[in-house]
C-alpha cells in the first residue's frame, strides 16, 4: 500500500458515507441549518482522510471559504455572466466562479453539424 | 449499502436506534433518529423538541438498517472518531 492510498473497500464505504451525509444535509436545511453545516464538516473529514475527491454533484453545494452548506435561493445566489456560473455565499460573501465554456462549445458544434447535414441533403 | 456486516464502519447518522441495555438505567428505552456523532457520544432526536446525548461505551444499541433489519451492537466497538471507524476490522460481538 502506497503512502496515502487506501484499499478499495474503504474508499467505497467512504463514497457512500459522503453521499448519505450530503443528502441528509439537503433535507434538514429548512428546519435545522446548523445540522447541515455539521454534516458538511463530517463529509469533508472523510474526503480528506481517505483521498476521495468530492463528487461533482456535491462540489458546488458548500462554500470553500467558510465550509457551510449552500442552498440556492436560501443562503446562496446563482447567476450567469461572462461565460461563468457565479455562486455567491450569503453567509460570508465569498464568490465562486465555474466556467461553462465546454458546454457552450458543445452547443455550437451540434448547431454547425445539423446545418451541414441539412446542406448535404439539399444537394 | 448498509448491511449488518459493515454497519459498524458505516454512517450512523440517519438511522433509527433503540437502547436496550445500559449501566445507567435512565437511558434504557430511548428510541429515535441519530442526528449527530462524536468520538464518545451519539445524539438522538427523541421527538420534535427533545434531543438526548448518549455515551457510547456504557450502552448496547439496536440499530435499524434502511432495509428494515435490526442489528445489535455493543457500544464499546463504536468508540472512535466517525471518520476513523472505516478503518476498524471486524470483531465478533
Amino acid at each position: 500500500m502506497r503512502r496515502g492510498r487506501r484499499p478499495k473497500w474503504m474508499i467505497n464505504i467512504g463514497k457512500e458515507r459522503i453521499d448519505i451525509l450530503f443528502k441528509l444535509a439537503d433535507n434538514e436545511f429548512s428546519r435545522h441549518p446548523e445540522r447541515s453545516h455539521r454534516y458538511v464538516k463530517l463529509a469533508r473529514n472523510i474526503s480528506t482522510k481517505y483521498n476521495i475527491p468530492m463528487p461533482i454533484k456535491w462540489k458546488r453545494r458548500f462554500c470553500k471559504n467558510c465550509y457551510k452548506f449552500l442552498k440556492p435561493g436560501q443562503n446562496c445566489k446563482v447567476r450567469l455572466s461572462k461565460g461563468k456560473v457565479h455562486f455567491k455565499c450569503l453567509e460570508c460573501g465569498q464568490m465562486m466562479r465555474v466556467p461553462y465554456e465546454k458546454e457552450k462549445k458543445e452547443k455550437r458544434r451540434i448547431k454547425i453539424e445539423s446545418y451541414l447535414i441539412k446542406k448535404r441533403a439539399n444537394e | 449499502m448498509i448491511t449488518p456486516q459493515n454497519l459498524f464502519q458505516h454512517e450512523l447518522i440517519g438511522l433509527t436506534v433503540e437502547i436496550v441495555e445500559s449501566s445507567n438505567m435512565g437511558l434504557v428505552g430511548i428510541k429515535g433518529k441519530v442526528v449527530d456523532e462524536t468520538r464518545n457520544t451519539i445524539r438522538v432526536e427523541v421527538d420534535d423538541r427533545h434531543e438526548s446525548i448518549i455515551p457510547k461505551n456504557v450502552a448496547i444499541f439496536h440499530f435499524q438498517t434502511p432495509e428494515g433489519q435490526k442489528v445489535e451492537i455493543d457500544g464499546k466497538i463504536l468508540v472512535s472518531r466517525p471518520e476513523d471507524r472505516i478503518k476498524k476490522k471486524f470483531r465478533k460481538i
